[in-house]
């Protein structure tokens, strides 16, 4: 079990699609993180890490909760009621961003955007970024993340026929479009969604593009 | 989080300032050595008779410092990640000269050579003593092949070398204290 070291409260919860909510907390005044970060959500026994949505100088916090079908401590989060408390672990992770004259790429699957939203609505720029989903619904953020971005690239893997309308769609997993699109060159490379698309990911850059920087981070 | 991606896989990791190398560079060398010499103290730790509270804390603190330490070890000098590092206290090799001095006060001493060994808390001690000084090793191979002047490695340095110091003293002091004579080496 994590260390409990902060309370937080909920204040609301905002459901984006059929599965995934923003659960906003209130902030101890002695929280600190940086963007990319994560901490351990704890309740009534069962714990599960989330990264915070919010920038650094955010005045609540905001998680993107995907509800797992058999997952404990998310279908707890999914019917707390304003009020509720829940433990908080300090902040970890290192899905910060790094300075750097390379052309940078986020890449997330997922809720795997939420360091990327962190890092863009705290005031970052000049960033591609793929943004991987199946559903339509899936592209959380897609207007914030696109004006903050440099190139914002949805990448569509589900059914075409619900196939969303949206500029620079790209149909189909974002390791494809690396593979098709990317030249050789040196870069640095955010990674954050499902292990496979992280070591294809991976794997793949060595190849193409050695000397390339990889930072990342996996979930469920 | 999930502790494995799988980019590893074919032989590459990330150091911490994002370079992907091989896994035999030099650096995760240095680091891998720092990471198992963490975990012999562990063993140590594991030994240690529960009323040396003083010894205990000082585990704690050493273990953490050596975290501080392999972040450094990961990260390439002229990386924008470094400002994401907490350096060591400007007091750690200092620190541990003071425990050194007050657990040599009980000791003999020392005037022949003497065999590692003895209790196991005192022959893990040694173990650890040879795996620091390895580190030492890969340390000082690091320095010279980045070729870079970087404060922090030094004082890790001499933090290291005053560490294998600590380990020697640690493990005649236990053997005393658990009845065991240090054995000479007999030519």
């Amino acid at each position: 079990m994590a260390a409990i070291l902060y309370s937080i409260s909920v204040e609301k919860r905002v459901w984006l699609n059929d599965e995934v909510f923003e659960l906003i907390c209130s902030r101890p005044p002695e929280f600190q993180f940086l963007a990319g970060q994560y901490v351990t959500i704890i309740h009534h026994g069962e714990e599960r890490d989330y990264t915070l949505l919010s920038p650094p100088g955010a005045t609540a916090l905001r998680f993107l909760i995907k509800l797992v079908a058999g997952g404990k401590l998310s279908g707890m989060l999914a019917n707390l009621v304003p009020g509720s408390v829940l433990g908080m672990s300090r902040a970890k992770g290192y899905l910060i961003f790094r300075p750097t004259p390379r052309p940078v790429f986020f890449v997330a699957t997922g809720v795997g955007i939420a360091p990327f939203v962190a890092m863009a609505t705290g005031g970052l720029r000049g960033f591609t970024l793929l943004h991987g989903a199946r559903t339509d619904s899936g592209f959380f953020y897609r207007q914030e993340l696109a004006a903050a971005a440099l190139h914002y690239i949805p990448c569509f893997s589900g059914d075409n026929v619900s196939c969303p309308d949206l500029p620079s769609l790209f149909r189909g997993y974002v390791t494809e479009y690396i593979k098709d699109h990317l030249q050789p060159g040196l870069y640095d490379f955010y990674l954050c969604g499902s292990v496979a698309m992280i070591r294809d990911m991976t794997h793949f850059l060595d190849q193409h593009s050695p000397g390339t920087r990889i930072y990342s981070e996996a979930f469920d | 989080m999930k502790v494995y991606t799988g980019g590893g896989d074919k032989g590459k990791t990330s150091l911490f300032s994002g370079e992907r190398v091989p896994k035999h560079h030099i650096r995760i060398e240095a680091y891998g050595d720092l990471d198992e010499l963490n975990s012999v103290l562990g063993a140590v730790a594991s030994y240690l008779p529960v009323e040396e509270q003083s010894i205990h804390q000082d585990f704690e603190e050493i273990q953490s410092n050596l975290f501080l330490a392999g972040a450094w070890l990961a990260t390439t000098p002229e990386s924008s990640a470094i400002s994401y590092l907490t350096p060591l206290s400007a007091t750690v090799a200092t620190d541990l000269e003071r425990r050194i001095d007050a657990l040599s006060e009980v000791l003999p001493v020392l005037k022949e050579f003497i065999l590692p060994g003895g209790q196991p808390v005192a022959a893990w001690s040694h173990v650890a003593r040879t795996v620091c000084r390895r580190c030492e090793r890969r340390l000082t191979g690091l320095i010279e092949a980045s070729n870079a002047d970087n404060n922090e490695l030094a004082v890790i340095q001499v933090y290291l070398n005053r560490l294998s110091d600590y380990l020697f003293v640690l493990a005649r002091y236990l053997n005393q204290a658990l009845g065991t004579a240090d054995k000479t080496w007999k030519k």
